[in-house]
């Protein structure tokens, strides 16, 4: 054993394991922000859903033809004005300008979801357009079978 | 007294000095091997959650399509409901246009996403929608959503996300 292969192993082994310490201790971090990530993407599916049941929650105010799509955008606020948020989750209702949509977002930490809800597809809102013709449904389906593709 | 005989080593010189060398290379070969292995571990991981993350905004913004889309057919085509989507230019034309029809399926459109099929039943359809690609070079997710139906005057209930569909062919 020469001294030269001494040095050669020592500077070989200090290496190797400076470089894995330095592998081992990004991945801990890095585990640690995934984990971090991926609970509040967890939180935010969980208001999601939330959010969505509350919004369709039969038990609420009625929606529906007899609102104005105003006024049915105004329950649909009110209905979640009422329910706190899940823990950790900011939640903001907006009401963009000229689009008669409510948008909803919510965030947790970093990350964040947005999603619109129109008060037209909860029933619909506002009068009934007046050449509205009448269509049966069951004669409808007997006629055009299931198949929608174009 | 005997003759003092020079002890003989049991390997050659040159293999008796070799041994350090190798066993540092070996461990430090294991050493990198085993943060290597941890890393791809990690990435996994994180491609994971980078994955969840883009199907939570892929689901958000179909949602938004289809909630749109069935808005306006209960605003302004409530008679379009009942029917399949082949039937639309035949018989849907009553209540909505070419051009109107042309909106819902997408074609200069402004919902965010455009109806792929439509499939009433009596109570409730099926709805496949395709999201606008995100970004350059993004990819268009499809969703199937069930949506209840009312008979009397016609009219879409709030559609329900059944789940991601794959991507657009």
């Amino acid at each position: 054993m020469s001294l030269v292969e001494l040095l050669l192993a020592t500077g070989l082994l200090l290496g190797s394991s400076a470089a894995s310490l330095g592998v081992w201790s990004q991945v801990s971090a890095t585990l640690v922000k995934d984990r971090q990530t991926l609970e509040q993407l967890a939180g935010l599916e969980a208001e999601v859903q939330a959010v969505e049941a509350r919004l369709q929650d039969p038990n609420q105010d009625p929606l529906g033809q007899h609102l104005s799509c105003p006024e049915q955008l105004q329950r649909l606020v009110a209905r979640l004005e009422n329910q706190h948020p899940q823990a950790g989750v900011v939640r903001t209702l907006e009401t963009p300008a000229g689009s008669e949509l409510l948008l909803i977002r919510l965030r947790s930490g970093e990350q964040e979801r947005r999603r619109h809800y129109s008060p037209a597809a909860f029933g619909g809102c506002g009068e009934l357009p007046a050449n509205l013709p009448a269509v049966d449904p069951a004669l409808a389906m007997a006629k055009g079978g299931g198949d929608g593709a174009i | 007294m005997g003759a003092i005989v020079p002890r003989k080593s049991p390997l050659p010189p040159s293999q008796e000095s070799g041994f350090v060398l190798p066993l540092a290379l070996g461990v430090s070969m294991l050493l990198l091997l085993g943060s290597l292995s941890l890393h791809t571990v990690a990435l996994q991981g994180h491609f994971d959650q980078v994955s969840q993350a883009s199907r939570g905004r892929d689901e958000d913004a179909l949602v938004g399509a289809a909630q749109r889309l069935v808005g306006e057919l209960n605003r302004r085509h409530p008679c379009l409901l009942p029917l399949p989507l082949s039937r639309w230019p035949q018989d849907g034309q009553a209540c909505a246009g070419l051009p109107q029809q042309q909106a819902l399926l997408g074609v200069g459109g402004s919902f965010g996403g455009r109806l792929i099929a439509w499939h009433p039943d009596l109570h409730q359809a099926e709805a496949l929608i395709e999201a606008d690609p995100t970004g350059p070079g993004g990819i268009a997710r499809r969703a199937a959503f069930s949506v209840a139906l009312q008979a009397d005057p016609p009219r879409a209930l709030s559609p329900r996300l059944l789940g991601l569909r794959g991507v657009a062919p």
